[in-house]
């Protein structure tokens, strides 16, 4: 790896390193800039990095409000159960799909994946119906099922990538030792994928945290409704509490960069399983 | 063996926990008395409980209880849609002009006149009815007239002295704005949402008595001579630079925002907005003024109005309550109150607002509003929203200087022709 | 009857995934099939089976083509960018050259555009892009753009900047899933390669890519299909316009189900779309069969 090059290819790389930081990071400090400012400070010309009129009001606005702390508390329910819900069910799947040949296991695998493609705008109103059926409409169930059905295809496939990237070898002493399938998907198999379950549950999570649409008619009280039907109601017709919604989405991404923060020793080099990559 | 039991007892108290969450939060039915929902988005433009309160009080004296169901503006059309097709639609629903001939030929809203012979009331008390095929469908609470708003700041630091009364002052002063480093006027054409082209386009035509439908009530785009002066009118403001850039992605939502940071002179917009520009901009210095109308014309100006108006669901189990709580709504008190909350006209006849204690800009609002005659070509069109989408489109390709006026007024007709023949 | 329980075997593993998918988006998803035979579905009480009228309608639609036109674009762009951002931030953040402490921090950066719903999304980039925005701000010093740029609003241009929003939105998820995979791959082939006077470009041509090849074929395709349906973004930003140069298919299909009811056209075009990500999943199937064997 450490070529003749070194010093110039790290200037370079470091200059990557910050231009890449300024994309991503820019638009997200600039929400933060916006959610310390009022409603007409963030339409100023010219623009303001640092104001004299920064203030804390749109969050206080947003944290003394119990309906809006109501919905952070859905949302991290429903995330939550939706993540160890479709890890646990789309690892057995994956397990399958990895390790075993089955009659229809192309036919069900190209479902898996397609199904996915059905805008759900056009889904929305026969799956609407038969969330009334099941009489889950507005709970939390009917928002949990919805979250698994639209992560699991994107769980199995991940988890499906990464088991077989791990060779056979494992698998096949324990089964010889007279250990079950079960316990070597559970035993064998999911110790060693972990940087690879915190990547797909940090995106289930993400996925379940952030759905707006489905959110929004599969439930009606706003007892049971999630931080972005939060943030849409702060759409008026008229005008926009753009402070406020740049406050909210502020403190919504907050937790989950926090269990990001303290997940990410998983994706350090080094900890690797590469000893069993065949 | 061991696997598949442990398979199942896993999952089957994954399922129990769900199921205990879910039913956890089901909202015991009240068997005691009736419950109406009313699907709206006013709570959130109202006073922070005002609109509960009204129910409040409603459950106080007539013991039925109105639970409010709230979605953002912008999705409450796609909530009652797919509310009304699964069962699950509320007994009252708020709805916008622009829907209610859809909602009425789709079965979604209940014929109200039939209802309201039924029921006997007064209904003189209606300041208009809105109809779809000959029966009404929705009852307008209260009206919002859509006035010019001024920045009288920038018409002071620029040297304009009156507000402009024709196209051409109009013209004038937006000229005199711009080269004062000023934006004069803004039209929101953004392709999400069409209140730009009713309220903010069309609107300006109307108050010269411009419009698409004829006296026979047909549609006269293609080759209209007044829409055609209209059009060239508006794109030569936009040539010479005079309108807001980036119309044709400006929301509305953008466009008070920038009026309210004080860089844009005139807006056309709903009187409703004045209660949030006075939070929002206390030091802004506003002014109202009738739409500028066309030189020489000395007819009566059409006043484009939007309303907040309630239908009853057909789904509904309860519509003779559901009707006597949209009667409640047109009390004296009542109205006026929320009129004047809203700084709107009241729906109600009986209604005396008492707008001394509202907004200081409002009298002239009401003055001008008073003088014209309320008019949404809009309201209750058939399409009216496969219609405004593809209308914005034309528009703006026009504007751009890629259509000619003529193709332009062609292509609208085809549209509104292809869309009643359907 | 071992010989049974061993058949068995995967489908047990599977049976929760399919009893879920089955009832909950096979069933909804048989039902908009069976609607874009009828004339009209849902707002119709009484529809009647028109054939393959709908179907017929649709690809003879000039909008439907220039929405296929702008998917196209729209989505490969933002699946190839994704994908080579994704890769690149990934490489960087696993490579020895900085210290632990300047990774840690540049990985929650880099992660930060994943955290936001979409609608937010969109409005904090409506915002920054609007005229007098803090874009043609930045940009008006480096004489880029001016203070009045229109990059939403400019038909020639929009198109480009709905896919850099969703380039912008979608590469972490790429970059996780790379990471990930990254650590997956042994040392000692680095090592040994390096002993046999490979360069970085060779050691990533011929280690990197093939070792992460499963993985990137999966988010491809998920991205793909993802990218194809992508909606709240570029409504919010947009709404298809100006003049209908940012409509893509799902905007396309949701104007036809919400503006214009009319379900049974949306779902024919829909189930066109489903029937383009089942030809590229039946691709991906056979490659990852051909991968395995």
């Amino acid at each position: 790896m450490v070529g003749r090059h070194k010093r110039s290819t790290k200037v370079i790389v470091s200059i990557l390193l910050v231009l890449g930081g300024v994309f991503a990071g820019f638009p997200v400090l600039w929400m933060f800039i916006s959610s310390l400012k009022s409603n007409t400070e963030i339409f100023a010309w010219p623009p303001k990095f640092i104001d004299a009129g920064f203030s804390l009001n749109n969050y206080i606005a947003v944290l003394r409000d119990s309906e809006k702390i109501r919905f952070f508390i859905n949302s991290y329910t429903i995330s939550g159960l939706v993540v160890l819900f479709t890890l646990f069910i789309g690892i057995m799947a994956a397990y399958a799909f990895s390790r075993f040949d089955f009659p229809f296991k192309e036919i069900i695998n190209t479902i898996i994946v397609s199904v996915q493609a059905i805008p759900p705008i056009v889904l929305l109103i026969p799956y609407m119906s038969l969330i009334v059926t099941l009489r889950i409409f507005n709970t939390y169930f009917a928002l949990l099922l919805t979250y698994m059905v639209f992560t699991l295809p994107y769980c199995i496939l991940m988890m499906t990538g990464y088991f077989n990237t791990i060779s056979t070898t494992l698998d096949e002493a324990v089964l010889i030792d007279g250990g079950s399938r079960w316990r070597v998907c559970w035993r064998i198999l999911v110790p060693i994928s972990i940087p690879g379950i915190i990547s797909v549950g940090m995106y289930t999570f993400m996925q379940a945290w952030n759905e707006y649409l489905f959110a929004l008619i599969l439930t009606k009280t706003n007892d049971m409704r999630t931080v972005p039907v939060g943030i849409n109601l702060l759409m008026g017709q008229h005008t926009y509490d753009w402070g406020q919604m740049m406050a909210m989405s502020c403190l919504g991404s907050l937790p989950v960069l926090i269990l990001f923060i303290f997940f990410q020793k998983y994706f350090i080099a080094g900890m690797s399983s590469g000893a069993i990559k065949g | 063996m061991m696997k598949k039991k442990s398979v199942s007892v896993s999952l089957a108290s994954a399922m129990a926990l769900a199921a205990l969450l879910g039913g956890m939060n089901v909202n015991a039915a009240d068997d005691a008395g009736i419950t109406l929902e009313w699907q709206q988005w006013w709570a959130v433009e109202c006073p922070e409980g005002y609109v509960q309160a009204i129910c409040d009080r409603y459950y106080e004296e007539t013991g039925v209880k109105v639970e409010l169901l709230s979605a953002p503006f912008a999705d409450t059309k796609t909530a009652i849609v797919s509310g009304a097709s699964t069962g699950t639609v509320a007994d009252i629903v708020s709805v916008d002009g622009s829907w209610v001939y859809d909602f009425a030929d789709q079965g979604i809203l209940t014929n109200i006149s039939t209802l309201l012979d039924a029921d006997g009331f007064d209904q003189s008390v209606f300041m208009s009815q809105w109809t779809a095929m000959g029966s009404t469908y929705a009852l307008p609470v209260i009206n919002f007239p859509y006035p010019m708003f001024v920045n009288l700041d920038i018409l002071e630091a620029c040297g304009i002295e009156e507000v402009p009364r024709t196209w051409s002052e109009f013209e004038e002063v937006c000229k005199t704005i711009t080269e004062n480093g000023y934006y004069a006027y803004a039209i929101n054409l953004d392709a999400s949402s069409p209140s730009g082209i009713q309220n903010v386009w069309s609107g300006f035509a109307w108050a010269s008595d411009i419009t698409m439908l004829n006296e026979e009530g047909k549609y006269s785009i293609a080759g209209n001579p007044d829409l055609a002066e209209y059009a060239e009118f508006m794109k030569n403001l936009n040539d010479q630079g005079y309108i807001y850039p980036g119309m044709s992605s400006l929301t509305e939502t953008d466009m008070t925002s920038k009026f309210a940071s004080g860089e844009l002179a005139f807006i056309i917009n709903s009187a409703a907005v004045l209660t949030s520009f006075r939070q929002e901009a206390p030091d802004l210095n506003i002014g109202v003024c009738a739409i500028p109308v066309r030189d020489g014309f000395e007819g009566t100006s059409k006043n484009c109005t939007a309303n907040w108006a309630l239908g009853i669901t057909e789904n509904s189990e309860n519509k003779e309550e559901a009707l006597k709580f949209i009667e409640y709504l047109y009390n004296a008190d009542i109205n006026a109150d929320l009129a004047v909350t809203q700084s709107a006209i009241p729906g109600s006849t009986l209604a005396e607002p008492d707008y001394s204690g509202g907004d200081p800009v409002f009298p002239d609002i009401y003055e001008m509003y008073m003088a014209g005659t309320p008019y949404n070509e809009f309201t209750g069109m058939k399409s009216a929203n496969e219609f405004m989408p593809a209308y914005i489109d034309e528009v703006v390709t026009y504007m751009d200087g890629d259509t000619d006026t003529e193709t332009f007024l062609q292509n609208v007709q085809e549209i509104r022709d292809g869309l009643d023949a359907e | 009857m071992r010989k049974v329980k061993k058949a068995a075997t995967p489908y047990l593993f599977l049976a929760p995934t399919i009893i879920l998918m089955v009832v909950l988006l096979v069933i909804p998803i048989c039902m908009i099939f069976q609607y874009s035979f009828l004339n009209n579905a849902i707002v119709e009480k009484n529809p009647e089976i028109v054939g393959f009228k709908n179907y017929s309608k649709i690809l003879g639609d000039k909008a439907f083509w220039n929405a296929v036109r702008n998917t196209i674009f729209f989505v490969l762009v933002s699946v190839v960018a994704h994908m080579g951002l994704g890769m690149g931030f990934a490489m960087l953040l696993n490579s020895s050259y900085f210290a632990r402490r300047t990774k840690t921090i540049a990985r929650v950066i880099y992660v930060l555009p994943w955290m936001f719903t979409a609608s937010v999304i969109a409005i904090l980039w409506k915002l920054m892009l609007q005229p007098q925005g803090i874009i043609d701000y930045l940009l008006s010093f480096v004489h880029l753009a001016t203070k009045d740029s229109e990059w939403l609003s400019d038909r020639s241009i929009a198109l480009y900047t709905i896919t850099f929003v969703n380039i912008w939105c979608g590469y972490p998820f790429y970059m996780i899933s790379l990471l990930a995979g990254l650590q997956g791959i042994s040392g000692d082939l680095y090592e040994c390669s390096a002993l046999d006077g490979a360069d970085s470009l060779q050691q990533f041509l011929h280690i990197t890519i093939p070792q992460l090849k499963p993985i990137i074929i999966s988010i491809s395709m998920l991205d793909f299909v993802w990218s194809i349906q992508s909606f709240a973004v570029i409504w919010m930003l947009t709404g298809g316009g100006p003049a209908k140069t940012t409509e893509t298919l799902s905007i396309y299909i949701y104007k036809f189900a919400f503006n214009s009811s009319k379900y049974a056209l949306a779902s024919a075009a829909s189930v066109i779309v489903l029937i383009i990500c089942i030809i590229v999943a039946i691709f991906y199937v056979r490659q990852q069969k051909k991968a395995r064997d």
